[in-house]
């Protein structure tokens, strides 16, 4: 049988963590909790994500600021499949800082993690919304009504474009409405194409930050050290403009 | 082709003076203009500098400019030439909307279009061997696969 020895250090170590606790628990309160991440099954949070203006444009109201991981891109692709539309064909708002939840990052790969699936179950909800309300303006089922560019077809070949669906009043979706659209889980359908933006990218057009080339800025190289520790000693600024590569 | 010079997707180029220690990615990216090679680590991991050197991928970031003299070189923007076709991989890459924030896909396609020349019908283990080393932090990889097998299909049926 071992008997556990108490050191003396480690008496004084336990002395000093009980001395502390009721110093340092009570503080850790007023640390700012970092904020819970978005539930995907919230479908009143999701009901709020798409709609249709006034004019009938499709409307994305992304949860997340795009500062270039494409978020922006991403969800409107998600948007545009679900609804039969062309990308370009979807406005998009970004929210306005203030106006947004505190959020953990709003890192590409995690917002379309988290949105994806119930934006697509949003959209669909409009596609079904539209599609009735096409269809009670054509005085037909719902069940007779086809998607068609910028609006629906009846059976008699008459179309009823989303502007007229959307009669001067935006078109808001109600919690309901996503909860029962489309079973959670269905897969996303697959996206037409890219948005414009999208195939730029893919063509090396410069699309990004360190892509602007302006007219007449300096080539910048990166000298590094040959050793470690090494200093500069001396530049000579006047041999930038020899070299030829400005 | 001469050992002084090198061919930039179809042009004669040669490196001018004051370029001689410079990288093929900065040689490419600010005396071409080729924005589509994309500094990304800077070490060679990351791949996002991927060209194709006589065909095979290369690091553009860690590849001095005077070691792709007499070679080939081929960037993203040599795989939409003016009034030519574009080529399998960007067909596909394009087709399937692979690119979320985009940032790495140039390198990715480069990467594709190497193994794609090496072996035009890829196994799994093969893509995934060959695409590992080219990061995608954005999680596009199973689109990439998919445009990996949609420019191989390509490729089958005649494509360039």
């Amino acid at each position: 049988m071992t008997i556990p020895v108490t050191t003396r250090r480690g008496a004084l170590r336990g002395l000093a963590l009980v001395a502390l606790a009721p110093v340092v628990l009570p503080a850790c309160a007023s640390l700012p909790v970092l904020p819970a991440r978005p539930d995907p099954a919230d479908a009143e949070a999701a009901a709020g994500l798409v709609g249709l203006t006034a004019e009938g444009r499709v409307v994305l109201r992304t949860p997340r600021q795009d500062m270039g991981q494409g978020v922006l891109s991403a969800l409107r692709c998600i948007v545009a499949a679900e609804m039969g539309e062309p990308p370009e064909a979807v406005e998009v708002r970004l929210p306005a800082t203030e106006a947004m939840p505190p959020v953990r990052a709003t890192v590409g790969s995690e917002s379309l993690q988290l949105f994806a699936e119930p934006l697509a179950r949003a959209a669909a909800a409009l596609r079904v919304e539209l599609g009735r309300r096409a269809a009670e303006r054509l005085g037909v089922p719902p069940s007779q009504v086809l998607r068609t560019h910028h609006g629906f077809v009846g059976p008699g070949r008459d179309v009823v474009p989303l502007r007229d669906i959307a009669g001067g009043a935006p078109v808001v979706l109600s919690a309901a409405a996503v909860r029962t659209a489309r079973p959670r889980g269905s897969p996303i359908p697959a996206t037409a194409g890219p948005p414009p933006e999208l195939t730029a990218v893919l063509r090396g057009t410069p699309s990004f930050a360190a892509d602007g080339l302006p007219e007449g800025m300096l080539h910048g190289a990166l000298f590094r050290a040959p050793r470690l520790g090494a200093r500069l000693r001396r530049a000579t600024p006047g041999a930038a403009p020899t070299t030829g590569s400005a | 082709m001469t050992t002084d010079a090198m061919t930039v997707n179809g042009r004669a180029a040669t490196i001018p003076p004051g370029w001689e220690h410079e990288t093929l990615l900065s040689y490419l990216r600010f005396q071409f203009g080729l924005a589509g090679v994309r500094f990304g680590c800077g070490v060679g991991r990351c791949g996002a500098c991927t060209v194709l050197l006589d065909g095979r991928a290369a690091r553009a970031c860690t590849l001095p400019a005077v070691d792709a003299l007499g070679r080939r070189v081929i960037t993203v923007e040599g795989f939409a030439p003016a009034g030519g076709a574009p080529t399998a991989v960007l067909r596909a890459w394009e087709e399937l909307a692979v690119p979320q924030c985009g940032y790495c896909q140039s390198g990715q396609m480069a990467q594709a279009a190497a193994l794609l020349a090496e072996r035009p019908r890829p196994g799994r283990d093969d893509a995934e061997a060959a695409m590992a080393g080219v990061l995608c932090r954005c999680g596009t990889q199973p689109r990439i696969r998919a445009a990996l097998d949609r420019a191989a299909a390509i490729l089958d049926r005649g494509g360039a």
